[in-house]
């Protein structure tokens, strides 16, 4: 099928990007809250290592004094611990002690929060995807048959599924992490910065050279993950079909071709899969080994300082944060240590991240042309009520192909009044069942109109349309549920008594309470345990259920035996009284009957009368009934 | 399982322990095929946790004899190292501070060079997944990681995404294959969306319990034993808490998180047939959108596919609560460790006995021994949902396939032979109980017509997929040549059949691969030779790309008369001696329909036709027809015969 190449430059990543707006925008509130909340206790976090970090190792180890606001924290008296020279053995015991409980509280509370906040954001994000996913689902059933008969069902699937978990994957990884990630790695250097401003400029320069890094393998990744993705859809396409088709797949034996396929079709699938998850993991090494050398190099110098016992760039700003020192000791040469590992730690991440973005483009970009196939029928702006239905049904001068160089309809200009049987007949592929889908709008016309009561189709609500126009189809389409659930199909409203009844003017009561649970029979796919002709009966009542003022029977009876289909037809003229009923069919015994009968040859109307009046013109139709009879003959 | 999630097979879903173990079992037997890449594995694992074993001494060289200028004496006395120092500790003896920095940073670059800090984090290549089980399996089936980062760490990465992905190639592949090859009874009965999930989604957790339950624990009891015994050796003198806080933390951790096996296994069954189910509500309203939107019920497939999807998510969100839960209780169990453990650390370390150096190094001990441990731990937890997912592939695979013949050695035919075939007696009930034919005898040669008549529901579509063994009599026999069709190989019989459905069954592929279906290496003129015969030739040479235009899924821009035309192409194609026409003409004009008999009655000598039909046109040509009602022959004959009886056969037909 055709796509039309995605863009992935910087503008068309940035478009699909935009395009996630209207989902982040409707939790705006949560993501907001989840966001400050998540800021704040990584702050938290900070401030609490380092706090640690000096009482451990200082104090408790080295035997340095506390800060007064470290002492007030561990609600122990300044006397002996603030100001002193060194602290006691039992001091020193003392501080170990209560830094171990309250450290232990904090702990347990964040852990718990960030638990908390984690469920929080799958929630989130669930809310995100089931809104985009519902989209999609609704877009894709508005759009016209036109475009699902170019698309394969697996596809669309695929899409609905892995494609729109990336919309909210996208919120997740390329506006929540990455806007957490970029803060914490901004403050880290600053804390950097006040230890040494060299190691700022270190910090800088691996930055650098790591984004360009990733910038040059970001076209591979993307190549990949365009791709797999592909490979994918298509082995979903390959499975859905062999399910779908499994009777043709048994009656020709074509069982191991077609495992043969579908192992080719998976084998190519894995190895996409495979080679972009085996750069992505490459491109992750080599950054990480990248931060673990700027993390020895930092060892370097601050080793070099210590022993240099020099003085510690920004003491005055550190104090801030708990730290009681001004000169370079073990524990400032550790609390950089873990400075720089949270940096390189929140920098893996946002190369982790920014890799997911590339493979989350392509899938957004597949989600989103789900999403903006703009249906080619569209409901009015200002809708008409529909009519009564008096005049009946007409079709002006219509024009119609499925592709633009090949028109079915042409010129085609047809009637059909309340109250009378209406057949339509002609050789297969002329077009009666595409006049009857541009009748319930499943197409609109290219050239000309459809019209009840002189009312354009095209200025009435789809829904209110369909609602009023009801069809038995030619391919006998039931759900896999109940009997009576698939009669209320279409009219869900339905009392039990009014399925009944159109069960009987179908004359399928008889063959439904001969099934085990009766109307609460539930049918396999595609309706399995029935025969066609039960099935085809099913639809009948289906459509009649309704009551609608327009009926369209398209080839009802096909596969109904002469008597039961004379039996269904006598029923139906009863019933029609009033209404319009279209009949497509080549059985020479329903169209006899007919109260008028429209020839339908070379995509237009080329006679119209009864049966008698046709016969006596000596046109298409009598070659028709001439060809039924040799037969018989 | 819950009914909302209906699945009319596959309804027996409790799973008890000894269930699971008997499913890991057998998923287990997967691993086989690959053991060379497991063996590599194995042996990648030994280099990285010996390579692992070394890394936080070096910190603590860099605390102790860099930072705090601790001189190293030869030979290391007094020190608190492992044996697998002493070679460094006596080169680096005797050098000044910054020496013994630079000395530790450059050994320290190259151990990260191969192996990273291994056992910090996991080193994995996932992809941003949804939060369903459905969006999930992408991950899943390419799913790695590997302790060590670094260039080791990548081979061996690279090594275990392979293995995954053979594993679930292999599994999917014998799923899908044991799936097309059920009897279409069972088929019918299921879903089709339930039958994807199962291939898509659940095989890839097949993958996961294989190694789960062979790489992961190896790995856990090398790396546990590792620095058990480091921790011993080095500390047990000293400060034999330390040791005995290691061993507590791995036997609390794994006490602490089994109880919830049980309900994560629940939780996870659930979610995965909510899964199945919102495939299938996609499924159908896609399939059978022409239906939908002429019946007025796009709206409410959208609302029940709202519902399918909302129920999968909450499901899934349950999954998640569980996996956060655990994971809370494990943080806090590993917290009470570490407490213990500093307080041990830096009591020593005011005593004297200890360095401030060992803090790391205990450190990155307690939290790879936690780290394991917890994993050990959730293995059978994590394991509960892999359980659930290998029950429903093994279930499909397991279920009844069409035997291939009743006895081991099929009998051959010699298909170029006449055949004559019997049904002797024929009777056949629905799994439900439901009886569809009853007694049905009668007898059918090469170069005759045989057509079935009866009124709609009488079962003349059962009776006629009964000889491909579509359907296998429930009573009396069906043979060919005298030899009973169960002793005949299946697919020799197949191919030997051509059927022709009531209900076209095409593939959304090109004209020609439709065609190709039932004979392989047909080419262009034998194509249109059998599309001529069918009257499909025009409209498909009419089409954009004649025989190499696409049809859309379920035959797209084709009219159903077409589509139907096609169909008989396809069987007329096939050139097997014996032709089944199931209402072949129900969708054709009279012209057509003219044609297409006329041509199929000059070619019939080599061929024995069965037809069934309601027309009469059709009927009349026939050289005996079975008049079916209720499951029963009433009737049999030639038309002329017939229609002299006065029987059924005429009143239908008069």
């Amino acid at each position: 099928m055709t796509e039309g190449a995605l863009h992935l430059d910087l503008t068309g990543l940035g478009r699909i990007y935009l395009a996630t707006w209207p989902y982040l925008f409707a939790q705006i509130g949560h993501f907001l809250a989840l966001l400050g909340l998540n800021l704040l206790l990584l702050g938290f976090g900070t401030a609490v290592g380092f706090l640690g970090i000096d009482v451990l190792m200082d104090s408790v180890g080295r035997a340095e004094p506390l800060s007064a606001m470290q002492a007030a924290v561990m609600l122990l008296p300044e006397a002996g611990y603030v100001g002193v020279e060194a602290l006691s053995e039992s001091a020193r015991l003392e501080v170990l002690f209560r830094f171990l409980i309250v450290s232990a509280v904090i702990l347990v509370t964040t852990t718990s929060a960030f638990t908390l906040l984690a469920m929080y954001k799958v929630w989130i994000l669930q809310r995100v995807n089931q809104g985009l996913r519902v989209t999609m689902v609704r877009n894709a059933e508005d759009l016209s048959l036109r475009f699902h008969a170019r698309m394969p069902a697996g596809d669309g699937i695929y899409r609905v599924f892995q494609d729109s978990a990336m919309v909210t994957a996208v919120i997740d990884h390329v506006v929540v992490q990455p806007v957490i990630s970029i803060a914490m790695m901004v403050l880290q250097i600053a804390v950097a910065t006040l230890f040494s401003p060299y190691f700022a400029v270190l910090m800088l320069l691996a930055s650098v050279v790591v984004l360009a890094l990733a910038l040059v393998v970001t076209p591979r990744l993307r190549t990949w993950s365009q791709a797999a993705r592909r490979a994918n859809a298509e082995l979903f396409t390959r499975v859905q079909e062999t399910f779908q088709g499994i009777q043709a797949i048994k009656a020709y034996g074509f069982e191991d071709a077609n495992l043969a396929r579908f192992r080719d079709e998976s084998t190519k699938a894995l190895d996409t899969a495979f080679a972009l998850r085996r750069d992505f993991a490459a491109l992750k090494v080599v950054v990480s080994y990248l931060l673990a050398l700027l993390l020895f190099a930092t060892d370097y110098l601050a080793t070099r300082f210590v022993l240099a016992e020099g003085a510690v760039f920004g003491a005055s700003l550190l104090v801030l944060f708990g730290m009681s020192v001004t000169q370079w000791t073990v524990a400032v040469h550790q609390a950089r240590r873990s400075r720089i590992g949270a940096f390189a730690l929140h920098f893996e991440e946002l190369v982790r991240v920014w890799c997911y973005a590339q493979d989350m483009a392509v899938g957004l970009g597949r989600a989103f042309w789900l999403l903006a196939q703009q249906p080619e029928v569209s409901d009015p702006a200002e809708p008409v009520p529909f009519p009564a239905v008096r005049e009946g049904v007409r079709f002006h001068g219509v024009g119609f192909g499925y592709a633009a160089d090949t028109p079915v309809l042409r010129g085609f200009n047809f009637a059909a009044r309340p109250g009378e049987v209406t057949a339509l007949v002609g050789a297969s592929g002329t077009g009666k069942s595409t006049a009857m889908a541009l009748l319930l709008r499943l197409f609109d016309p290219d050239e000309g109109s459809v019209a009840i009561d002189g009312v354009d189709l095209r200025s009435v609500l789809r829904a209110d349309l369909r609602e009023h126009v009801a069809i038995a189809l030619q391919e006998n389409v039931l759900f896999p549920t109940s009997i009576a659930d698939n009669l209320r199909y279409a009219s869900p409203g339905a009392t039990d008594a009014e399925i009944r009844e159109a069960a009987e003017v179908a004359l399928a009561v008889e063959f439904i309470e001969a099934l085990p649970d009766g109307f609460e029979t539930v049918l396999g796919v595609g309706g399995a345990l029935l025969s066609t002709g039960q099935k085809q009966r099913l639809s009948i009542a289906r459509a009649l259920v309704r009551g609608a003022p327009v009926l369209v029977l398209d080839e009802p009876t096909a596969s109904l035996d002469a008597a039961t289909e004379r039996q269904v037809f006598a029923n139906l003229r009863a019933w029609a009284r009033g209404r319009v009923v279209i009949v497509i069919t080549h059985r020479l015994s329903t169209i006899r009957t007919a109260d008028r009968i429209a020839v339908l040859a070379d995509g237009g109307v080329v006679e119209s009368g009864t049966h008698d009046a046709l016969m006596a013109r000596g046109g298409r139709y009598r070659d028709l009934v001439a060809a039924n009879e040799r037969q018989r003959g | 399982m819950d009914k909302r999630y209906h699945d009319r097979l596959d309804v027996r879903t409790a799973l008890t322990g000894g269930d699971v173990i008997g499913l890991f079992g057998r998923a287990l037997g997967y691993l086989w095929p690959e053991r060379r890449l497991v063996a590599a594995r194995a042996g990648l694992m030994v280099l990285i946790y010996g390579l692992g074993l070394p890394l936080p001494w070096f910190l603590k060289v860099l605390i102790d004899h860099g930072v705090m200028q601790q001189a190293i004496p030869v030979g290391g006395k007094g020190l608190l190292y492992p044996v697998f120092m002493n070679g460094f500790l006596d080169s680096a003896a005797g050098m000044d501070p910054l020496a013994v920095t630079v000395y530790a940073l450059a050994i320290l670059a190259v151990l990260f060079l191969f192996v990273g800090y291994s056992g910090n984090t996991l080193l994995e290549a996932n992809l941003a997944e949804g939060a369903d089980v459905a969006t999930r399996s992408e991950n899943k089936i390419s799913a790695g990681a590997s302790v060590a980062h670094g260039l080791v760490g990548f081979v061996d990465l690279c090594l275990a995404i392979r293995l995954s992905q053979r594993i679930t190639h292999r599994v999917r592949g014998n799923l899908f294959s044991r799936l097309s090859r059920q009897p279409l009874t069972s088929l019918n009965l299921q879903r089709s969306g339930d039958a994807m999930f199962r291939v898509m989604h659940d095989a890839p957790s097949i993958a996961g319990i294989s190694y789960a339950l062979t790489l992961n624990p190896l790995a856990m009891v090398v790396s546990v034993g590792a620095n058990l015994w480091v921790l011993t050796a080095v500390y047990g003198s000293v400060a034999p808490e330390l040791v005995w806080i290691g061993f507590s933390a791995v036997g609390l951790t794994l006490v602490a998180t089994s109880p919830l096996a049980r309900w994560a296994r629940r939780a996870s069954q659930t979610s995965r047939a909510s899964g199945s189910a919102t495939t299938d509500e996609l499924e159908e309203g896609f399939r059978n959108v022409a239906a939908v939107q002429s019946l007025g019920g796009t709206e409410r497939q959208r609302d029940q596919f709202a519902a399918a999807s909302r129920e999968s998510f909450r499901q899934s969100l349950l999954l998640v609560w569980v996996a956060n839960v655990v994971e809370w209780i494990a943080e806090n169990v590993h917290l009470v460790f570490a407490t213990a453990g500093f307080w041990v650390i830096f009591t020593g370390i005011v005593r004297g006995e200890l360095t401030l150096g060992d803090t790391p190094v205990v450190l990155r001990m307690y939290s790879l021994l936690y780290e394991t441990a917890m994993q050990f731990g959730r293995i059978w937890i994590d394991q509960q949902d892999n359980a659930a997912a290998a029950r429903r592939v093994f279930f499909s695979m397991d279920h009844q396939v069409e035997p291939r013949a009743a006895s081991r050695r099929p009998r051959e035919l010699r298909w170029s032979e006449p055949l004559t075939l019997r049904f002797e007696g024929v009777g056949f009930h629905y799994p439900d109980g439901r009886r569809a034919l009853e007694a049905v005898s009668f007898e059918a040669r090469t170069g005759q017509t045989l057509a079935i008549v009866g009124p709609s529901g009488a079962g003349k579509t059962t009776l006629a997929e009964m000889t491909p063994k579509f359907l296998h009599p429930t009573e009396g026999r069906i043979t060919l040549n005298g030899v009973d069709l169960a002793h005949l190989d299946t697919a020799a019989l197949r191919r030997a059949v051509a059927y022709v459905f009531q209900e076209h069954q095409l593939l959304s592929d090109t004209v020609a691969a439709n065609l190709r279906l039932a004979k392989a290496d047909a080419d262009i003129a034998d194509m249109e030779s059998a599309c001529r015969l069918a009257g499909a030739l025009d409209f498909v040479r009419a089409m954009p790309e004649g025989f190499g235009s696409r049809i859309g899924h379920g035959g797209g821009a084709l009219s159903t008369g077409q589509k139907q035309r096609l169909s008989i192409a396809r069987g007329l194609l096939r050139g097997a001696p014996i032709l089944i026409l199931d209402e072949p003409t129900a969708a054709l004009d009279p012209e057509t329909e003219r044609a297409l008999l006329e041509s199929l009655s000059a070619s019939r000598q080599h061929r024995l036709t069965i037809v069934i039909a309601h027309r009469l046109s059709t009927i009349e040509r026939a050289d005996r027809i079975v008049y079916l009602d209720q499951g029963r022959i009433v009737e049999t004959g030639t038309h002329a015969e017939l229609m002299a009886r006065n029987g059924a056969y005429r009143r239908a037909n008069s």
